[in-house]
C-alpha cells in the first residue's frame, strides 16, 4: 500500500484538525411528497462520525439509510436539521466554498456497472474527478492515475479498458478508486459489496481495511449485511422507518445489542454451520408495515416485547453505556430495575 | 441411488456464439431422493441458473444440451416432446426464481394469476379454484388472503412477492421444487421467514427441493446435501456436514473461509486471486486461482469419492490429500 502523497493542504487540515469529529449530523428530518401524502424518511437522526472512525448504517430497505446518505453528501436538502462535515456548516456554504469542502467526501455505490459511464474507458472515468478539482496537467494526472490503480490493486494496463470488459470485482475497484480520486477524508458507501460474489465480496473487504489503516479514511458504510458492518466498522448504527433504534460500538453487536429489532436482526443471519441451523432465537413479527400514524415507537407492532406504551409514546435515544444508546421503553425499565 | 426422483447424468450445455462456443455447463450428475434438499452453490456464471432452467426443458436458444441425460421418475426429460414438457412442468416440477417482480405479470391481478396456474394443472371449477387459491396464499404464510388476491405485484413487499411465486410453485403440489436465488433480494429479516417457509412447506409436503445459490448461510439452513459448482463442473458433492466440517477441494475451502461470520471475523483467505474470465482450459480450471496447483493440474481431474457419498473433482484431494495438507501448511 503505498503512503498518501504529500499534499500541503491535506496535511494542513488534518493537523488543524486533529482527531476530533469529521462528520456530525443533528436532528435530521427529510420528508418526500408522494402525491397529496407526505412520507417520512428521516425522523430526527442524529449520528457522529470521527476521523478515522468507520460506522455501518444497518435496516431494512426503506429504512431511509440512503436517503441518509444522500443527505449527507449534499445530494438534495434536508426538510430540518443540521450537517457539520469537516467544521463547517453544509447546508449553509454555497458556490466554490461548497464544491472544495465536498471533494473531501465520497461515495461509492453498489452497483458500479450501471455508475460508470458505458463510453468512457476506466481511466477516463477515474481522472475526470481529478481533473475537476486540480488545474489539468497531463503528466500529473498520469502519476495520478497509476498510484490510485496501485492503491485499489488494478493493474494498469486496465485503464484502457471500457466498464463492460470488467468483472464485477474489478467494476468494483474501479468505483473506489474514483472515489479517492479527489482525496477525501471520508467515504460514504451504500451496499459496496452486497451485488459482489462471496470470494470477491470478501477481497474488496480487505481493501477497505487497508484504505481505512493506510489513508485514516472515514467510513459511513451502508449495509444490510450485520457480518460485513461488522468486519469494517467500529460503530454500528440501526435504523428502522427513519429513526434510530440503536448506536452502538461494534463489538456489542453480538452479545450487547438491547435494542429488541436489533437482535432480531442479528438472529436473522443464517447459520454458516449446518449443525446450528433453524434460526432458534428469530423473533420477529411480519414484515415492514406501511406506516399509518407516526405514533409511538414504530417497531412496535412487530415486537414481540410491546406495551401499551410503545404505541403511544416515542422513545428517546438513550445512553445506557459509553458510545451505547437505545430507544426502546423496554430498556429503561431494565436498567431501572437493576 | 434408485429412489432418486431425479438424476442428472454428466449433462453438457453449449451456448454457441458468433466465433466461439461457451460450455457454459460441462458433465454436472447429481440425484434428488423424495423429501431430500439438494443445494448448489456457485459464484456468477458457474452454469448453476442454467442447469436448473435445463432441468425444466426452458433452455433457451440458442443454449442447447449436447449430451447427458435427466432422468425423473424414470422418463428421460430431454426426450419428452414440448407437450409432454409442459405438463411436467407445475406439475412435477415447479420453480421459484429470483426476483419475483419481473417473474409475475405486472398487469395481472395475483388472484388472477395463482387461478389460471391452478385452472391449467387441475381439473376444478371456478368456486374450487378460489377455494385451493386462498388455502395456497394461506399456507405461505400471508394474512389477508382477499385483499392480496385483488392486489397487484407492485403493491406487495418483496417478500410478499416471494411468498406469491412460492404459492404458484406448490399449486398443484409438485413432487420436486426449484429454488433459484430465492432469497438473494430481500432483506435478512424476510430471507429468514422464506427459510423457515420453505422449511416447514417441505416438511409439510415431502417434497424434494433443489436450492441454487451464491449464499452459504442458505445452503447451510435447508440443504441436506450440496454440490459446489464452478466454471460448469461440479467440484464437490457431499454431504452438508461433511462439506462442512471437511471441506476437500481449494474452492469449497475459499468459499467457506470467505464467508463472514458474526463475532468471528473471516476464517483467513488461503487464496487472493480474482475469478478469471472463462477461457477453455484443457486442465483444472480452478487452477488459475488455486494456491495449491502443481503439475497434476494441468490435467483435468476426475471426480473421485473420498468418504462415502463425498466426491471431489481435485488431483490434491483424496489419495494426494497429504501433500494438499503440507501445502496448505507451507503457505500458512
Amino acid at each position: 500500500m503505498p503512503e498518501r502523497e504529500e499534499n500541503t493542504e491535506v496535511a494542513g487540515m488534518n493537523v488543524l484538525n486533529g482527531n476530533g469529529r469529521l462528520l456530525e449530523i443533528k436532528d435530521l428530518i427529510k420528508y418526500y411528497r408522494r402525491g397529496r401524502k407526505l412520507i417520512t424518511a428521516l425522523d430526527s437522526v442524529s449520528l457522529h462520525v470521527d476521523r478515522g472512525e468507520a460506522v455501518g448504517l444497518v435496516g431494512e430497505s426503506g429504512c431511509g439509510k440512503s436517503t441518509l446518505a444522500r443527505l449527507v453528501l449534499g445530494l438534495g436538502p434536508p426538510d430540518r436539521g443540521s450537517i457539520l462535515f469537516d467544521a463547517a456548516d453544509m447546508l449553509s456554504l454555497r458556490g466554490e466554498a461548497l464544491r472544495r469542502k465536498r471533494k473531501g467526501i465520497q461515495i461509492v455505490f453498489q452497483d458500479c456497472g450501471s455508475v460508470l459511464n458505458p463510453r468512457l474507458t476506466v481511466g477516463a472515468a477515474i481522472t475526470e474527478p481529478i481533473a475537476n478539482f486540480n488545474p489539468p496537467d497531463s503528466v500529473c494526472l498520469d502519476k495520478k492515475l497509476k498510484y490510485l490503480f496501485e492503491m485499489v490493486g488494478l493493474e494498469k494496463s486496465l485503464a484502457d479498458r471500457f466498464p463492460h470488459q470488467l468483472s464485477g470485482g474489478q467494476r468494483q475497484r474501479v468505483g473506489i478508486a474514483r472515489a479517492l480520486a479527489p482525496e477525501p477524508f471520508m467515504l460514504v458507501c451504500d451496499e459496496p459489496v452486497s451485488s459482489l460474489d462471496v470470494s470477491v465480496q470478501s477481497q474488496i473487504i480487505d481493501l477497505f481495511l487497508e484504505l481505512k489503516k493506510g489513508l485514516k479514511l472515514s467510513y459511513l458504510f451502508i449495509s444490510h449485511d450485520l457480518a460485513v458492518v461488522n468486519q469494517i466498522c467500529d460503530r454500528v448504527a440501526v435504523m428502522y422507518l427513519g429513526r434510530l433504534a440503536e448506536v452502538m460500538p461494534v463489538t456489542e453487536l453480538v452479545s450487547g445489542a438491547m435494542h429488541p429489532y436489533t437482535q432480531a436482526l442479528v438472529s436473522a443471519i443464517p447459520a454458516n454451520n449446518p449443525e446450528k441451523r433453524g434460526f432458534p432465537c428469530l423473533q420477529l413479527r411480519g414484515e415492514v408495515l406501511p406506516v399509518v400514524e407516526r405514533r409511538g415507537c414504530l417497531f412496535a407492532p412487530r415486537c414481540v416485547e410491546a406495551q401499551s406504551c410503545c404505541y403511544e409514546t416515542v422513545p428517546c435515544l438513550v445512553e445506557i453505556s459509553p458510545g451505547h444508546s437505545v430507544a426502546c421503553h423496554n430498556i429503561k425499565e431494565k436498567t431501572k430495575t437493576s | 441411488m434408485d429412489d432418486a426422483i431425479l438424476r442428472v447424468e454428466n449433462i453438457k450445455i453449449d451456448f454457441p456464439g458468433k466465433n466461439s462456443t461457451v460450455r457454459a455447463v460441462n458433465g454436472v450428475s447429481f440425484a434428488i431422493k423424495a423429501g431430500e434438499t439438494l443445494g448448489i452453490i456457485g459464484e456468477s456464471g458457474s452454469g448453476k441458473s442454467v442447469t436448473a432452467l435445463a432441468l425444466l426443458g426452458l433452455l433457451e436458444k440458442p443454449g442447447r444440451v449436447l449430451e447427458g441425460r435427466i432422468i425423473y421418475k424414470g422418463r428421460d426429460v430431454l426426450l419428452l416432446s414440448r407437450k409432454e414438457k409442459q405438463r411436467l412442468r407445475g406439475r412435477e416440477m415447479a420453480m421459484v426464481f429470483q426476483d419475483p417482480l419481473t417473474s409475475l405479470n405486472p398487469v395481472l391481478t395475483v388472484g388472477r394469476q395463482l387461478t389460471d396456474v391452478l385452472r391449467r394443472h387441475l381439473e376444478l371449477n371456478r368456486h374450487q379454484t378460489r377455494e385451493r387459491a386462498l388455502r395456497l396464499l394461506q399456507s405461505v404464510g400471508l394474512g389477508n388472503h382477499e385483499g392480496i388476491m385483488k392486489s397487484f405485484p407492485f403493491q406487495l413487499s418483496g417478500g410478499m412477492r416471494q411468498r406469491v411465486m412460492l404459492a404458484l410453485a406448490l399449486g398443484a403440489n409438485p413432487s420436486l421444487l426449484i429454488a433459484d436465488e430465492p432469497t438473494t433480494a430481500l432483506d435478512v429479516t424476510v430471507q429468514a421467514q422464506i427459510i423457515r417457509e420453505l422449511h416447514r412447506l417441505q416438511q409439510e409436503k415431502g417434497m424434494a427441493m433443489l436450492v441454487i445459490t451464491h449464499n452459504w448461510g442458505v445452503v447451510a439452513e435447508l440443504a441436506d446435501r450440496v454440490g459446489v459448482m464452478y466454471n460448469g463442473r461440479l467440484v464437490e458433492y457431499g454431504s452438508i456436514v461433511d462439506i462442512f466440517n471437511h471441506p476437500a477441494h481449494p474452492y469449497t475451502h475459499l468459499i467457506l473461509s470467505s464467508v463472514p461470520v458474526l463475532g468471528k471475523g473471516r476464517k483467513g483467505i488461503i487464496n487472493i486471486h480474482s475469478p478469471v474470465s472463462r477461457v477453455t482450459l484443457n486442465g483444472c480450471s480452478f487452477a488459475p486461482r488455486c494456491m495449491l496447483k502443481g503439475k497434476h493440474c494441468l490435467k483435468a481431474p476426475l471426480s473421485a469419492e473420498i468418504s462415502p457419498g463425498h466426491f471431489v473433482a481435485c488431483h490434491l484431494a483424496g489419495i494426494d490429500s497429504a501433500i494438499a495438507v503440507e501445502r496448505r501448511r507451507e503457505l500458512a
